[in-house]
Parts: structure tokens; C-alpha cells; sequence
């Protein structure tokens, strides 16, 4: 489901597998604890914040 | 802090909530301008609370489940991926799910100005929380009765600047307008929080 380097949003996963939410969060916290997947938490509050981010966003949205 | 041009090791995930009453167009917004068909994904709550799974033999009280319909925009240069998420349209459950808050840039409260009622309860939520938002108000059938201004009285908006834009939830231009003025809006705190 996920080839490297990328990665998908644990919603993602869950909506493709047709799994809910929760047991879907269970579920991938449990391989993370044996080692078997890699989790990325979502950003924090000052990286969401972050001016030179946003621009690269809103730059990048524009030309879509 | 990373500076403008600084490379990413790998794309980050982004959150942007697409919120407003039942039936306002959130689903459509978002698979208007979302790289994939929208996936929705699913989440079971009790009265009792969030997220709680029944086990066999169990009897669950007042179990509903409710739905976000999401879409996803590959943003490669800024090497950020975007996700918008549709917050459920049954207003009762998810002010329950403040995780849906974490991470989240901000949001868009779609309205339906026929209905302008059922999207208070967003407005609320985010004002509440402190997460920034604009609004766009959904023309159906290419009829928008009221202006701008008339709609942000209607809607009683703690900050007198927020955007308020008609759109067509269809339109791709339209829709890229109300997530481009949430940027700017964001980058102009982000900038007056920096140099205040």
C-alpha cells in the first residue's frame, strides 16, 4: 500500500482498507511497535505556523 | 526554522478541514479539487464517546457512524501533501472529535445561504478552538440572493476581516480562490506573529 519513500495518511489506509478509524490506528500502532512500518506524527502547532511553509504552500496551490 | 528554499526530506502531510451544515456541498468542494476521488473514511462513536468499538456479545447504546469524505492534493514543490477533509455533516457528533483539530492549517466553512443556520455550529467550533477559517458560500443553481456582507452579518463573525466568498463548490477556479484566500489569511498571522 505504501511504496518508499512516500507515505499515506493513516486516513488514507484506513478508507482504502475499508477499515474504521480506530482499529485502523490499533492496528498500525501495533507494527509500529514491532518495527515494521515508520510513523510521521502531523506536523506541530510552529511547524504549521510557519511563514516560509505556508508560502511554499500557497505558491504551489496557485498553480495547480 | 526552515527557511523558504530549504529542501524536505520527504513530503509532510497537511490538514485543511472543509466544514458547514448538512447538504452544503462539502463532498463536492473537495472532489472538485482533490487529486484522487474522494475516500471516505469512517468512524464509530456511542453515546458514551469517541471511538469506542463494540465487542462481540456487547451491547453498544446509541451507536452511529459517521463519515469524513476526504481528498488529497500532491503539492511536489512544496513538497507537502494536502489533504481536506469534509467534517461530518451530523453537527452533534463531531465537536466530540478534537483530533480532527490537530495538525489542521485551518478550515473553510462552506454555507448554503438558504440554510445558513446549519453551518453556525462550524462557525462556533472554530471560533472556539482558535482555528482560522473563511467562508464560502455555496451558489446552487448560479443563484446567490445575498452579498458578501450581508452574509457575514447574517453569521455574526467574531473577526469583522474574515474572507467571504461566493462560489461555485463545482468550479476548480472557485474552489482553489477559497483555499488560496485561507493561505493568505494564515501567512498573514503566521508574518504579524513573527515581527509582533
Amino acid at each position: 500500500m505504501c511504496s518508499s519513500p512516500g507515505g499515506l495518511a493513516v486516513a488514507e489506509i484506513a478508507a482504502r482498507m475499508h477499515i474504521r478509524l480506530t482499529p485502523m490506528t490499533l492496528l498500525l500502532g501495533e507494527l509500529a511497535d514491532r518495527g515494521l512500518i515508520e510513523h510521521r506524527p502531523p506536523l506541530e502547532g510552529t511547524e504549521t505556523t510557519n511563514v516560509h511553509l505556508l508560502m511554499r504552500i500557497r505558491d504551489n496551490l496557485a498553480r495547480i | 526554522m526552515p527557511g523558504y528554499d530549504t529542501p524536505a526530506q520527504e513530503a509532510d502531510p497537511v490538514k485543511i478541514l472543509i466544514a458547514g451544515g448538512f447538504g452544503v456541498g462539502k463532498t463536492t468542494l473537495v472532489e472538485t479539487v482533490s487529486e484522487i476521488e474522494p475516500l471516505r473514511t469512517e468512524e464509530r462513536l456511542t453515546s458514551a464517546g469517541v471511538g469506542v468499538d463494540d465487542l462481540d456479545g456487547i451491547e453498544s447504546k446509541a451507536v452511529t457512524t459517521v463519515a469524513m469524505d476526504f481528498g488529497r492534493i500532491t503539492l511536489t514543490d512544496a513538497q507537502v501533501v494536502l489533504y481536506l477533509f469534509g467534517t461530518p455533516g451530523q453537527e452533534r457528533f463531531w465537536f466530540m472529535w478534537d483530533d480532527l483539530l490537530n495538525g489542521a492549517l485551518g478550515a473553510i466553512v462552506l454555507v448554503d445561504t438558504r440554510r445558513l443556520d446549519r453551518s453556525f455550529p462550524a462557525v462556533d467550533f472554530f471560533e472556539n478552538r482558535g482555528l482560522p477559517f473563511v467562508v464560502a458560500a455555496n451558489c446552487f443553481h448560479g443563484e446567490q440572493p445575498y452579498t458578501a456582507e450581508e452574509i457575514r452579518a447574517a453569521l455574526h463573525l467574531r473577526d469583522p476581516n474574515t474572507p467571504i466568498h461566493l462560489l461555485d463548490a463545482r468550479s476548480r477556479d472557485d474552489a482553489r480562490g477559497a483555499l488560496l484566500s485561507l493561505l493568505d489569511m494564515l501567512i498573514t498571522k503566521a508574518g504579524a506573529a513573527a515581527t509582533g
